[in-house]
């Protein structure tokens, strides 16, 4: 008897992915020799492989689930659904392996293996995480002519309507950090987002091995070091090579300006209002996202060049998980709730408003929307549908599926749980 | 130091002198000259870094609005900075000049709505009246903002739109200064321009006349490194559009696309495809490319006339501009600065297409037809002279006068400058050849001394086949 | 004793991580919220009799508020107008923040100083690598040119750095960015930006340049290792599984006496082309 899993309902070793999120999977019979009767008891076990991670399975999309499955199958091939969702993350690709076993039997008659992948505080990367991850971003890069240009191209002034000072803030960041995930993982499936918790210290991204080594009151404007086995030194996505970043701080320490978490957190109080959180934006004298940004000189610090440097997704995948925490601890996944965003009367600027597309992956270069949109539709992913090619504000919120699992956008965060 | 920046900025300062002694002077000489400055092709600017360009032309803008009412001539370069300025300075002055319009349009507001929004993150502080547009220590008495404020009050009630209602065109007297049709061009850059190697986002290699010859064609200018997203970044992506209006009404294949950069030795192949492809431009048929010459840009420079200026190899400023071709490469019609319609570039292409059709359905008959309107007499006098003429080429051998041979040597010699004259215009043809192999015949033939009439006949055939060719090449042309 | 001392060195150790790790406290300008709250801050900026902590402090949160506070457009060409006065401040820690804010908008203004100081250092604001870094956000400034010239005549590392990626914008400057990038008696910082420099203009040249220098026993080993990484990321399969001699090269450096860093490299290139 050989029975074939499908993780996220795919044969695509692509799809093989899954987040805290549940997954649907399928089994079936391929092979039938040997069932007597019209249909089988299996077990489902998982075993930890080199990459590590583990899972939980169950029969529908709730609870908590359980480490192993018994499911019936029949012998006909039809297909018998379950889910898994991922409690521990892996470290390397692939992690887990599921196996399936006649009850009774310790023979395998189907596996498959697959990776819990989730999008972690970068200073807990391993060195071989962090070589993956920037030797994606190379690739991405590749001396300018890749597709990190769309990216770099997109958030400049042209565009500063689109995705700040308003409502769509988040969502839109939201969901421009997620395509470049996905480009990233077309060259490297093992590869998520790592995020800069830029109120701690994070000594170990500004070194010559991963983000480039800048200066703290050094003698003048220099462009960061890298060692020279990184790929990152070839970067181009200004004008010219390289990477420019002199700290404002000593990179040992947290930057100063940001504040703290719990203080970015409590920003929608009272009553954990979106309109009134959304102001980590920007809000003076000390804010969250704008006072990360200018912790360093260089294109990081503005609008415009802020997409340049590398290190903009990691500042902003930071930013994204604390609204993921916001929404979780408030509530605040449910986009109806009127709570969860700042609905305007009138309605805001195009592209601020839950039933918006939005742009650049719209295609729309009408007025007011910027005459450029490069990059084309949001990047699909093999393992979910969501937030689909053309996502709306109102598309980026139940990013797990946790009030609707088609919502699931296919990522996690390693200290927010479902 | 650079020798390149200190005589830039030296030729800059000179500029600046200039163009205030004209303003000072005023009249309608200095009017002139400074509209003929606001052509990006003007030789003032060329080697001259982009910065310098910007504040020069900011320059021009004030101060022919300084000597009065702005002319209608000057509208297309106040507009197209309206639109697409990305300097604080220029915004600003485009602004000012706006107001000293006579009076106020509703089909303004496009461009003072686009302005606007361009002006968004560009605030800075500005000192008109002072070159460069910066007062002591960087300040300046006013903005970008503030200018398109005042502007958007001098337009009055008609900055306010009906609801759902739509920015009015221009008028159409104002409209055609953006659009021109071509005239002749000399033969020799026309010839040169055929030779020029155009590679494309493939890598291919193919000649201008290969690429852009044998159908209408659709070219626009950009380059990658263009810096300013309302321009280049903008016409790629409308040339994009122009494919898809193409394959709507079925003229893909009919009508070719060509994107060609105005910085070639840059804009490799892969940056080119790249580019083409980030902007939806199809780059999957030989029909439609993206080109670079990789060695004569200056010869396709000339020959479309374009709009350009660099410093050193680096692109300073160039206009928007966009070209209809002819099946032989010529250009037919050009579209330039703002707001050029992709439906109406795409109709000017296709009705190239239709004459064209029409001249290929009817090729024996046009040009017989033709010759018969233009040899056959009009009136009495007219066909005596034609009765005579025969008459002298027929009758020399027979009658053989001195006189007689003369005049038909004069006649002849009349019709060689006529036709070397002709070559000029339009280029050495086979027609000529044949003409003047006729013509040569025939004053052998007036050389001998006996009656045979000898090659004489063969001479006038020669050159009446010429005459067809040619006339059948005239009517070939497009309307001009 | 010897417990007593690594005890107490290592409790040192964790005293000093602890205090640079310690964030530093910044100046509260006791700032009104909105517009008013930034022109307050720019009027702190302008003022060259507060200290440097509170001006720069006035710059962060100016420049914090430019990414998406509302009320910013009120204020920016104010903002503006102060960069500019900043360029010639007294504190040089303010001169190179405003330039590099200004120069990344493309500020005219900015730009010119920074040209004007380049070709006359008696006028320079800043070094002048720092000049050639703020012009390069605008090649469209003319600065292509200085940097030729510049890399040329100065014996300034930095400065030459700066100016070779310049020059990875200019075509015309190929054969000096290869013969740079050869040139043994360079320093590796310079080499290594002219690799950098290289690979932006032409990474093809960059490839055959990378694939010779691993052939070479002589050459420094940070260089080996730059071309290393230019082969491992961004090389060509089949002009790699085709170089019979860099192949065997790769499998020397793999085993032989080369550092840890060439043998994880060349082991790497390895296994990915399967040599």
């Amino acid at each position: 008897m050989i029975v074939e899993i499908q993780i996220n309902n795919s044969l695509q070793p692509a799809a093989n992915y899954v987040t805290w999120a549940w997954s649907p999977c399928l089994i079936r019979v391929t092979n039938p020799a040997g069932i007597p009767g019209a249909q089988v008891q299996v077990q489902l076990s998982q075993n930890a492989l080199a990459g590590g991670g583990a899972i939980r399975f169950a029969k529908t999309a709730s609870g908590s689930g359980s480490s192993t499955l018994n499911v019936t199958v029949p012998k006909n091939g039809a297909s018998v659904p379950f889910f898994i969702r991922g409690i521990t993350a892996s470290k390397a690709d692939p992690g887990v392996q599921i196996t399936a076993r006649q009850s009774g039997s310790t023979a395998s008659v189907g596996s498959v293996a697959l990776m819990v992948r989730i999008r972690k505080n970068v200073t807990s990367l391993s060195t071989a995480e962090r070589d993956r991850l920037i030797a994606a971003f190379a690739q991405l890069n590749n001396q300018g002519m890749g597709r990190y240009a769309d990216f770099a191209g997109t958030h400049v002034t042209a565009a500063q309507q689109e995705a700040h000072g308003r409502s769509g803030f988040l969502p839109w960041h939201r969901a421009f950090i997620l395509d470049l995930e996905r480009e990233l993982q077309t060259i490297d499936r093992s590869v998520s987002l790592p995020y800069w918790r830029f109120d701690q210290p994070a000594a170990a991204l500004f070194t010559p091995d991963f983000l480039g080594k800048g200066v703290f009151q050094g003698p003048g404007a220099s462009n960061v070091v890298f060692s020279a086995t990184n790929p990152l030194r070839f970067w181009k996505a200004g004008p010219t090579p390289g990477i420019f970043r002199d700290p404002n701080f000593n990179v040992s320490s947290a930057p100063p300006g940001p504040m703290s978490q719990a203080a970015a957190l409590a920003l929608g109080n009272p009553g954990a209002l979106f309109k009134n959180f959304r102001r980590m934006e920007s809000i003076s004298p000390r804010d969250y996202h704008g006072d990360a940004h200018v912790s360093f000189a260089g294109p990081i610090d503005s609008i415009p060049t802020a997409a340049q440097d590398p290190l903009f997704f990691l500042l902003h995948c930071n930013v994204d998980r604390l609204w993921a925490r916001w929404q979780k601890q408030n509530a605040r996944l449910d986009v109806t709730n009127a709570a969860s965003f700042e609905t305007v009367v009138p309605p805001n600027r195009i592209g601020h408003n839950l039933g918006d597309t939005m742009w650049p992956w719209n295609g729309d270069t009408n007025p007011p929307r910027p005459n450029f949109a490069l990059g084309g539709t949001m990047a699909p992913s093999p393992s979910v549908s969501a937030p689909g090619p053309q996502p709306r504000v109102m598309d980026c919120f139940d990013y797990q599926g946790s009030i609707n699992p088609a919502n699931n956008m296919g990522f996690s965060y390693d200290d927010v749980p479902l | 130091m650079s020798s390149s920046i200190t005589q830039s900025e030296a030729r800059e300062a000179q500029f600046a002198a200039e163009v205030a002694e004209l303003t000072r002077t005023g009249g309608n000489d200095a009017r002139r000259a400074l509209i003929d400055l606001c052509e990006e092709r003007h030789p003032v600017y060329e080697n001259q870094p982009a910065s310098a360009v910007t504040r020069m032309r900011a320059w021009v803008l004030e101060s022919l609005c300084r000597l009065g009412p702005l002319p209608d001539e000057a509208l297309p370069f106040v507009l197209e900075e309206l639109e697409t300025a990305q300097d604080p300075f220029l915004l600003a002055a485009a602004a000012a000049c706006l107001r000293t319009y006579p009076q106020p349009l509703p089909s303004f507001c496009d461009a003072l709505s686009m302005a606007s929004r361009n002006a968004q993150g560009m605030e800075a502080p500005v000192m008109l009246g002072v070159y460069g547009g910066i007062g002591p220590a960087g300040g300046g008495d006013t903005s970008p903002m503030r200018e398109l404020a005042a502007t958007i009050e001098w337009l009055g009630p008609n900055a306010v739109l009906p609801a759902g209602g739509c920015c009015p065109e221009l008028p159409e007297s104002i409209m055609g200064l953006f659009r021109r049709k071509a005239s002749d061009r000399p033969a020799a850059s026309r010839r040169a321009v055929d030779r020029v190697a155009l590679e494309d986002h493939r890598g291919q290699i193919k000649t201008y006349r290969e690429r852009l010859c044998g159908q209408p064609s659709i070219v626009a200018f950009f380059y990658t490194r263009c810096d300013n997203p309302l321009k280049c970044t903008l016409t790629l992506s409308k040339l994009s559009r122009v494919q898809r209006i193409l394959e709507e009404r079925g003229l893909f294949d009919q009508i070719r696309t060509a994107g060609i950069t105005y910085d070639p030795a840059y804009d490799t192949p892969e940056r080119l495809l790249r580019y083409g492809r980030n902007r939806g431009f199809r780059v999957d048929t030989d029909h439609h490319a993206l080109l670079r010459a990789t060695e004569e840009f200056d010869v396709l420079r000339r020959h479309f006339e374009l709009g350009v200026s660099f410093f050193e190899s680096i692109v300073s400023r160039h206009r928007i501009e966009v070209f209809v071709l002819d099946r032989e490469g010529r250009v037919a019609f050009t579209f330039q600065r703002l707001n050029w319609s992709e439906e109406k570039v795409v109709d000017e292409a296709a009705a190239l297409l239709t004459r064209e059709q029409v001249r290929v359905i009817f090729p024996s008959v046009a040009p017989v037809a033709g010759f018969a309107a233009s040899v056959v007499p009009k009136c009495p006098i007219c066909w005596a002279t034609y009765m005579s003429f025969l008459g002298v080429t027929g009758t020399l051998p027979i009658l053989g006068p001195l006189a007689l041979k003369a005049l038909a040597a004069v006649l002849l010699t009349i019709h060689l400058i006529l036709a070397l004259w002709r070559v000029r215009a339009t280029g050495w043809r086979v027609a000529h050849t044949l003409s003047l192999v006729g013509v040569v015949v025939i004053a052998i033939n007036l050389i001998k001394t006996n009656a045979d009439p000898g090659l004489a006949p063969v001479g006038v055939a020669l050159m009446l086949i010429a005459s067809i060719l040619t006339v059948r090449r005239q009517y070939a042309r497009p309307a001009s | 004793m010897k417990k007593t001392k690594t005890k107490a060195a290592a409790s040192h150790s964790r005293k000093s991580t602890k205090a640079a790790r310690a964030k530093v406290t910044l100046p509260d300008l006791k700032l009104a919220q909105g517009a008013d709250g930034l022109r307050q801050a720019i009027k702190v900026l302008r003022d060259s009799s507060e200290t440097l902590q509170r001006r720069a402090e006035a710059l962060r949160i100016l420049q914090s508020a430019s990414f998406g506070e509302e009320e910013f457009d009120d204020v920016r060409a104010d903002y503006v107008a102060a960069l500019r006065e900043l360029t010639g401040d007294k504190e040089i820690a303010l001169r190179q923040r405003a330039l590099g804010l200004l120069a990344r908008s493309r500020d005219t203004y900015a730009e010119k100083i920074l040209m004007d100081g380049l070709q006359d250092p008696d006028k320079a604001v800043v070094p002048a690598s720092d000049a050639l870094h703020y012009l390069s956000y605008n090649l469209h400034s003319g600065v292509q040119s200085l940097a030729r010239s510049i890399f040329d005549t100065s014996k300034d590392q930095a400065v030459r750095q700066q100016a070779l990626r310049l020059m990875a914008n200019d075509p015309q400057a190929l054969k000096t960015i290869q013969k740079t990038l050869a040139d043994k008696k360079e320093s590796v910082e310079v080499r290594q930006t002219s690799a950098e420099a290289l690979h932006a203009l032409d990474p093809k040249a960059l490839q055959n340049w990378a694939s010779k220098v691993v052939l070479d026993k002589s050459e420094n080993e940070e260089v080996v290792a730059t071309s290393l990484t230019a082969l491992n990321h961004f090389g060509d399969e089949k002009q790699i599984t085709g170089n019979t001699a860099l192949r065997k090269r790769l499998a020397e450096m793999s085993t032989g006496k080369s550092s840890a860093k060439v043998k994880r490299m060349a082991k790497t290139i390895s296994t990915k082309y399967s040599l």
